[in-house]
């Protein structure tokens, strides 16, 4: 039998055995397999493999938590481990177009008639010189590229890169007090350093908040719309 | 898994440890229901027979002393196999220090974790298994992260201390010896 010289499908194939390949991955190595005949019988001897796996009993969980030390932070109010209340784990794929709403951006406008800091667009706007920040002095590239970098466009930037990055539990129709909502990152707008903000024209702030926008991995303060939850059965399938 | 599920998977760890650092017990199961089922599979597979319960007991025992330690860039699982082979391999250098002390008789060795493998009854199987017990114990732990565990070479290295390239190797040269001796 003629070796297989596909280093890219060989190394897929005990994911595609064990049905974890995405579906473009997966068409992938079904056409190669069509026509490599070491590559089906390296697959054959995978699946005997898996289906070797031990089957274990289920574990004695509630065992193994009272053996376990206490949170470092446990006060007398928290919810202790044997606590009856439920407790879902409800997951949500950011990347996932199904769970960004597709409501339009909110701009808020005080009275003075000024959009404020603390709206939608204020929000990622600080996100985007915080985000800038890191990467360097290039924020002040994007204002004005005819001006010189100055002294006080630095410090003004490496201030607002102090603003926190928090996990946020947003409001969802479905989730009670006890859920767990996992991953919404957003910024914590009570402690945004407001006041150091530079003094840019609603021009420059577009611009940012485009740029922002084209980034793919932007922190978002989307609210996420309401899609059933993920029970926990079906996060632990993956583990059983 | 895609990286996309690996993600996620991540997200909802470190979710559930902030949980528990910041005092919800409750988050403790959670974690301990997610990956205890492959954690007693790893110690199965590291020839733990007689007190997988024990082993998988005291690798989170250990783990949750030393949570404030657990690197995020690094996959929960990925850490608790790492705390597992090292406990098991302390083990049995403690119990090769003391052998006076342990004698083990084929039917001590019964356990749950016996009595419910209703795979050894399977002659493929059974051949699999011899198989893979002809594998040097490198070799086995590679592939039976890789191809029972799903695990990414990365995460293998990581788990037994040595470079993706020669998982890599040691996974090639399981399954090329694991196939001859099946097709024997």
């Amino acid at each position: 039998m003629t070796e297989c010289t596909n280093f890219d499908v060989q190394d897929l194939l005990p994911e595609y055995v064990a049905e974890l390949l995405s579906a473009r991955e997966r068409v992938e190595v079904e056409l190669h397999l069509s026509a490599c005949a070491a590559c089906r019988t390296d697959v054959d001897v995978l699946m005997a493999v898996q289906r070797a796996r031990p089957v274990v009993a289920e574990p004695d969980v509630a065992a193994i938590v009272a053996s376990l030390p206490a949170p470092p932070r446990a006060t007398p109010e928290s919810r202790p481990a044997h606590d009856a209340r439920p407790f879902r784990v409800i997951t949500g794929d950011l990347a996932a177009p199904s769970m960004r709403t597709t409501a339009p951006r909110r701009r808020t406008v005080s009275a003075s008639g000024q959009r404020s800091w603390f709206s939608g667009g204020g929000m990622r706007a600080a996100a985007a010189l915080t985000l800038l920040a890191l990467g360097g002095l290039s924020v002040a590239i994007a204002r004005d590229g005819q001006r010189a970098i100055t002294e006080g466009d630095a410090q003004g930037v490496a201030v607002l890169s102090d603003a926190p990055m928090v996990l946020a539990e947003a409001p969802m129709p479905y989730a009670s007090d006890d859920d767990l909502i996992v991953p919404v990152v957003s910024l914590a707008p009570a402690v945004l350093p407001v006041q150091e903000l530079p003094d840019y024209t609603d021009e420059e702030l577009a611009l940012l908040l485009d740029q922002l926008d084209a980034w793919d991995g932007a922190p978002s303060v989307d609210v996420i719309d309401p899609t059933p939850p993920l029970s926990n059965d079906s996060i632990l399938q993956e583990g059983s | 898994m895609t990286e996309a599920d690996r993600t996620a998977d991540a997200a909802v760890d470190q979710a559930l440890i902030e949980r528990w650092r910041g005092g919800d017990e409750r988050a403790a199961t959670a974690i301990v229901e997610r990956h205890a089922p492959a954690l007693a599979r790893f110690a199965l597979s590291l020839g733990v027979r007689d007190d997988v319960n024990e082993v998988v007991q005291d690798t989170f025992v250990r783990a949750f002393g030393a949570l404030d330690t657990f690197r995020a860039d690094s996959a929960l699982r990925t850490w608790l196999f790492t705390i597992e082979r090292r406990l098991v391999l302390d083990r049995r250098r403690a119990a090769r220090r003391q052998p006076e002390l342990v004698e083990v008789m084929p039917e001590d060795a019964a356990t749950g974790f016996h009595a419910l493998d209703a795979l050894e009854a399977d002659e493929t199987a059974a051949q699999v298994r011899d198989a893979m017990a002809r594998l040097s114990p490198m070799q086995r732990d590679v592939f039976t992260l890789r191809v029972q565990e799903g695990r990414a070479y990365k995460d293998i290295a990581e788990i037994l201390g040595t470079t993706e390239g020669a998982a890599r190797v040691h996974y090639h040269n399981a399954l090329r010896a694991v196939k001859e001796w099946l097709h024997d």
